[in-house]
């Protein structure tokens, strides 16, 4: 059974003997030399294992691995139930209690993630711990920034009025995070300038 | 003994394993391994106190088998497969003596894979594997070595053991890959 579907793959809810499961099914894309996409895939693949594995030895909450099929570009992780941010924000708007945990939430485990020199790359509302396609490591502070900018964007396009629970977000995030004052100043820069850097000079 | 079937590629494969405790003649098995017995040599005979869940096997057993079907195998064999697969590493010396048999192990799992589980079962009498254990994982958990097992996986050994057979499901699914 098909659950989602996004522009690099297909999710399907499965079974892994007796384990509800998901299988995440990376596309081939025809405009692409077959060689390079392959290349390209098997790359995005390994990228996502190891980060998910760098999560969990971490104590991230990310879904474990249960197989990984190159030849047909699937990975096979354990289906975590519950809703995503977004619908979570959708059914509870407005409502302080819950958005305050949630943003706590979320700051605690982005934290914990940039500590551990994770970037996820794609931060938005719908794959906070489920996508780490375009995720890579790194400790580098603008890394964090871009990151923490590219969700403040993804938050302000799907939820217009999501200033207080940004605000609540940033204030968890700076209490958390072991070097979140040399991130915060490059978000400022990030802010001015968007998220691609200036190649010149 | 439970029997299930592995699916790769829309082949099937059966997965044979049934687990013993109390073993008093792990030297004359150590002996049978080391001079290849035919009578050992259709079967993997892996430290129980290795594994700390059942589920473990089926991830293990799913990437031999899809190593198998794809010719990617790195060992001799399916069985030796199955000991270097469920270490972390790519050292098949360390991993069999890490996961194999051994003078210090007291319980065993013993794995066969095809349809001639007959066979399978005459051999384990034959070398006196008779009366099964039949673990829950909480019993599994209790009697595994969660040190050796964080020194080998890399995880602090306080985690709760959910997230132990996390870590150990990605560590053996992700092998070759990270």
């Amino acid at each position: 059974m098909i659950i989602s579907q996004g522009a690099e793959a297909r999710v399907y809810k499965t079974d892994f003997y007796g384990k509800p499961a998901i299988e995440k099914v990376r596309f081939q894309k025809k405009y692409r030399h077959p060689t390079l996409d392959a290349k390209i895939l098997s790359r995005q693949i390994n990228q996502e294992v190891r980060l998910i594995h760098r999560c969990l030895l971490n104590d991230i909450p990310v879904p474990c691995i249960y197989n990984i099929d190159k030849h047909e570009y699937k990975i096979c992780m354990e289906y975590i139930e519950g809703d995503k941010v977004k619908d979570v924000l959708l059914k509870h708007n407005g409502e302080n209690d819950i958005e305050g945990l949630l943003a706590l939430k979320m700051a605690e485990v982005l934290a914990k993630m940039h500590d551990n020199g994770i970037i996820h790359g794609d931060l938005t509302t719908s794959n906070m711990i489920m996508n780490f396609g375009l995720g890579f490591v790194s400790k580098i502070p603008e890394d964090k920034a871009v990151d923490l900018y590219v969700f403040e964007r993804a938050m302000i396009s799907t939820f217009p009025s999501s200033a207080k629970l940004l605000s609540m977000f940033f204030e968890s995030y700076t209490k958390m995070s072991k070097h979140s004052a040399s991130v915060m100043n490059r978000l400022a820069d990030v802010r001015l300038r968007g998220r691609k850097r200036d190649m010149t000079g | 003994m439970k029997t299930i079937d592995l699916t790769y590629s829309d082949q099937k494969t059966l997965l044979s394993y049934c687990w013993f405790d109390k073993i008093d003649n792990k030297n004359e098995l150590l002996t049978l391994i080391s001079n290849r017995d035919q009578a050992v040599k259709e079967m993997v005979l892996i430290d129980a106190q290795m594994i700390t869940a059942e589920h473990t096997l089926f991830v293990v057993s799913e990437k031999v088998i899809k190593s198998k079907k794809n010719n990617e195998l790195k060992t001799e064999n399916i069985y030796g497969e199955l000991l270097y697969s469920l270490s972390p590493n790519s050292n098949i010396k360390s991993a069999f003596l890490n996961f194999g048999l051994s003078s210090l192990s007291d319980r065993i799992l013993a794995v066969y894979f095809g349809e001639n589980i007959e066979q399978f079962k005459k051999n384990l009498e034959s070398i006196g594997l008779i009366s099964e254990w039949n673990p829950s994982d909480f019993e599994l958990q209790k009697h595994s070595n969660i040190e050796k097992l964080a020194k080998i996986y890399g995880f602090k050994k306080e985690k709760d053991i959910q997230d132990i057979n996390k870590i150990i499901w990605t560590c053996i699914s992700t092998k070759g890959n990270l």
